[in-house]
């Protein structure tokens, strides 16, 4: 399943990148996150909690940085599972951040993720309207962020 | 003008709407905005066929989905099948087991979230075994073209066969005879918010909170469907966003698959259609291709006229037996006419469903008419608004009545004086030697003028009512079955209140309908609301004041019949000085005694007896009075391109009896029917394939946009007619009616070429432009 999408900021790109690749961002700006370890310079985990539909799901997975390009690329892979059991994912993504010039800079982001066992009944629809609510609480968060910096 | 305008102190004045803080400051609420705990979300899962059996659903997958809760089939329903009337029943909730127009809906879903109620619809299987299908009108009323409703062995839905005078005769007597075919597209009805309900049962009522123009209507519809008693059904009515007729008087797939669904899993569920759903299966002006045949002296006196009507009704009745009649039961209006005929069918075809539309029916036969009217006026070399004029019915002396060929009686006819008024708006006279042409860019103006009917009384219940009630802090509330959509209907019934009782608009409050406290009401079609409810609403204030009077007069001690009121103050008509406070009166009948509740109560019966042969012959009076209206718009046609845009220079007279609010009436007959009709001539059109919508959205469906959408100078008639309240007739259906011939009789003057297939694109102009070229270079 390839989820897509792209969001704007407004900051300076370079200080947006540092950001980014701070766990203490991603968990404080990441909906869910409990957990967000930096175990070396490539190689997060995390524990992430979401309710997919009526299912909740509490996901342990590490995630690898395969490619940095700063300030304006990089691509990670993960792989995790529910602690319940209730589905195992696998993903590959790739964040592209583009300055404006206007002081925006535009996050693009594509992922393929595969998901298998109960996370896996519900279609492409229903995961994608997820990451779409998770993008949007993300990039609010991001962004109160930047703004108190 | 100005002896009526100084008649009353609230009606006749600009007054803002009441409904109008609410909605600028976005606090009010529509259907999709209602949302209740524990409420589940419905779809509906949707039909690829055109015309198909069903051969089975499987809903097993579905089911299994976390999150979904309930799921319904057309079988559920048990067979329940509604219509317009007993004879046009012929649709059910949901397909039971044929498809008849592409994405019909077959079952629905209830879930805890939009998506996976979507996910669920996706999962459910449904076997399909295709039919060929129809989709042409002229192909379907052949022998032999699939029959979607097999039962009725022909795809006629309803044909109409009139004959008044002798139209033959007079077509041999005279001297000129024009024929010529017109076809309007399929458009659709563009009001501001998506089809939605939200479904609950409480204490064994169903509860249904949705956007509907007629919520007594669905009211019925949902009784009958869940087999329920009308007390246990409360239809809520919140702000409509617009309705202009059909989708939003009528039961849809959504209104009945949610108080289902609610029904089935205990909990409330709310339905909302995408912009896709509503365009691609929601109702929909008929297409309709009408060959106008019409004669005339040498002086341009008309002599007869013949209407052969053929309509593309889509896959189910609905309204299109109304439709029919409407679209030449005012032929005979706003002319002088003795002959006429007219052979009119409406066919089923596996496309979507057509229904009423602002301007109903009146609206196709209307361009055809002008433009074959405009094609006769240039042969006859005569002015085509003077043309308008001479036959134009004239304004009855008060008492006296005009009635028609096909006995439609006029009681004030204003439309000379629309007519007139129009082009001195113009500058019309002037106009004629104006040089038209600048560079590639022709102007030209066209004139449309017409009629139609206000206080719809057509068959079933049609009597209205109004409760007036007097708080005893002096504050008012009104009540009607009536539901303003948009057209401000609700601002007319407080000004009518306040104008009776004495008082101000601050002190009236006019509540939503609700069926359970509200009294029944036909709904809001045929132009009917404010003549209807509005003389219920002046019944019901008056009665009222009795009571206040009555409980004044008692102190003052005086004979109720000497008091009147007027700024909030009870008065001696003989003595001004000698008066009572409003609020002290008021307190006076509450509480006199063991306290009463002033409350009265007023009905209109104007549209209790409808005309019975209408419809099947065409003689009689389907309206309790009638609107009149012109217009002359101008276009510029860039002669390279065929790109034609309406100017700033156009001008409308409306006779709409009296105004009770002129810029209600303005911004009806502006905003609303000049916009709607001049995108009716110029941008709209349903792009149909094998019953296939290809135009969705309103960016491939082209309106016009701010600039190409400009205001047109105002007149109002006054003709304070005998039959309505206050003399009040319909506005904006004869102007929506107008609007399109004018536009593309405005394109004629420009170029010499007459669109018969509106909308006149810019495709369809440059090339009736090269062939005009083509045959002159011949």
């Amino acid at each position: 399943m390839l989820i897509e999408g792209n969001f704007t900021v407004k900051a300076p790109i370079q200080k947006l990148w540092d950001m980014l690749l701070e766990p203490e961002t991603l968990g404080s700006c990441l909906p869910g996150a409990e957990k967000i370890e930096k175990i070396d310079d490539k190689t997060y985990d995390a524990v992430i909690k979401q309710k997919v539909g009526p299912i909740k799901v509490k996901l342990s997975f590490r995630n690898r940085l395969t490619k940095i390009e700063a300030p304006t690329h990089l691509e990670l892979e993960g792989e995790g599972e529910d602690v319940t059991k209730l589905g195992h994912m696998k993903q590959k993504t790739a964040v592209d951040l583009k300055d404006m010039g206007n002081g925006d800079v535009q996050v693009s982001y594509k992922s393929d993720v595969a998901i298998v066992g109960k996370l896996a009944m519900f279609g492409d629809r229903v995961m994608k309207s997820k990451a779409k609510d998770v993008e949007k609480e993300f990039t609010k968060n991001l962004q109160e962020k930047l703004k108190a910096l | 003008m100005e002896e009526i305008k100084n008649k009353y102190s609230i009606l006749g004045k600009r007054i803002p709407r009441v409904d109008a803080p609410l909605k600028v400051q976005g606090q009010a609420k529509y259907a999709a905005d209602y949302e209740m705990a524990g409420m589940l979300w419905g779809k509906i899962k949707r039909a690829p066929y055109a015309h198909a059996i069903i051969k089975s659903i499987d809903t097993s997958k579905a089911e299994m989905l976390p999150g979904v809760k309930g799921i319904v089939t057309g079988k559920d329903f048990g067979g329940f099948k509604w219509g317009w009337q007993g004879y046009t029943r012929d649709e059910t909730p949901l397909a039971v087991d044929r498809v008849k127009y592409m994405y019909e809906g077959v079952a629905a879903v209830a879930a805890i979230d939009k998506d996976i109620a979507e996910e669920a619809c996706d999962l459910i299987d449904v076997e399909y075994e295709e039919l060929p299908a129809v989709f042409d009108p002229f192909e379907a009323m052949k022998e032999g073209a699939p029959l979607l409703h097999p039962e009725r062995k022909t795809n006629i839905l309803v044909e109409y066969h009139w004959d008044f005078g002798n139209v033959d005769k007079a077509f041999d007597e005279s001297y000129l005879v024009m024929e010529e075919t017109f076809q309007t597209p399929k458009s659709a009805k563009g009001y501001l918010e998506p089809p939605s309900v939200l479904a609950w049962w409480e204490h064994d009522t169903l509860h249904y909170v949705g956007a509907k123009g007629s919520p007594y209507m669905i009211w019925r519809i949902l009784g009958r469907a869940f087999d329920l008693p009308l007390s246990k059904v409360r239809v809520i009515s919140p702000i409509i966003g617009c309705d202009f007729g059909g989708t939003k008087n009528d039961g849809h797939a959504l209104d009945f698959s949610a108080c289902l669904l609610a029904k089935k899993t205990g909990r409330p569920v709310k339905i909302v259609y995408s912009q896709w759903e509503e365009l691609t299966t929601c109702l929909r002006r008929h297409s309709m291709a009408v060959r106008c045949k019409m004669g005339m002296t040498r002086d341009g006196y008309l002599t007869g006229l013949y209407t052969n009507c053929v309509a593309d009704g889509g896959a189910y009745a609905r309204m299109s037996v109304v439709s029919m009649y409407l679209a030449n039961g005012f032929n005979t209006v706003p002319y002088k006419l003795e002959n006429f005929r007219t052979d009119t069918w409406c066919v089923y075809t596996n496309n979507p469903i057509a229904a009423a539309m602002r301007g109903h029916g009146r609206y196709h036969t209307q361009y055809a008419m002008d433009g074959v009217m405009d094609m006769m006026a240039k042969k006859l070399g005569i002015d085509p608004l003077e043309l308008r004029i001479k036959n134009s019915i004239p304004n009855p002396k008060p008492g006296e009545t005009y009635y028609t060929v096909n006995q439609v009686r006029i009681g004030s006819c204003g439309v000379k004086e629309c007519l007139e008024k129009s082009g001195e708006l113009f500058g019309w006279d002037g106009y004629k030697k104006e040089n038209k042409v600048d560079g590639p860019i022709a102007r030209g103006a066209g004139v449309s003028a017409s009629g139609f009917l206000s206080g719809a009384r057509l068959t079933g219940h049609n009597s209205c009512s109004a409760v007036v009630r007097i708080n005893e802090d002096g504050a008012v509330n009104v009540l009607t079955g009536a539901t303003d959509v948009g057209m401000g209907s609700d601002t007319a019934m407080c000004m009518i209140a306040a104008e009776v009782l004495g008082l101000d608009m601050s002190d009236m409050e006019i509540k939503r309908v609700d069926t359970a406290y509200t009294y029944p009401d036909p709904g809001s079609y045929g132009s009917r609301v404010t003549i209807y409810a509005g003389e219920a609403t002046m019944h019901a204030a008056e009665e009222a004041k009795q009571q206040i009077l009555s409980a004044a007069a008692k102190e003052m001690d005086v004979a109720p019949d000497e008091l009147d009121i007027k700024n909030r103050r009870i008065f001696m008509k003989s003595d001004e000085t000698r008066f009572m406070p409003w609020l002290q009166a008021v307190r006076l009948a509450c509480y006199q005694g063991n306290g009463n509740v002033i409350v009265g109560k007023g009905v209109s019966r104007r549209g209790v007896k409808p005309a019975v042969q209408a419809f099947e012959k065409g003689i009689g009076d389907t309206g309790t009075n009638y609107g009149f209206a012109a217009q002359i718009n101008e276009v510029e046609v860039d002669l390279e391109t065929g790109v034609a845009r309406c100017t700033e220079r156009s001008s409308m007279g409306d006779d709409c009896g009296f105004p009770l609010n002129p810029t209600i009436v303005e911004t009806q007959g502006i905003g609303g029917s000049y916009h709607q009709g001049i995108a009716c001539g110029l941008y709209e059109e349903f792009i149909m394939e094998n019953g296939n919508t290809l135009n969705p959205n309103f960016v491939d469906y082209k309106r016009p946009r701010v600039y190409e959408a400009p205001f047109p100078k105002f007149h109002h008639a006054i003709t304070q007619d005998p039959f309505g309240p206050y003399g009040v007739k319909e506005c904006s259906e004869a102007t929506t009616s107008t609007g399109a011939p004018a536009v593309i009789s405005a394109i004629y003057d420009a170029t010499g070429v007459m669109i018969k297939n509106m909308p006149a694109t810019p495709e369809k102009i440059w090339r009736a432009l090269k062939e005009k070229k083509a045959q002159e270079n011949k």
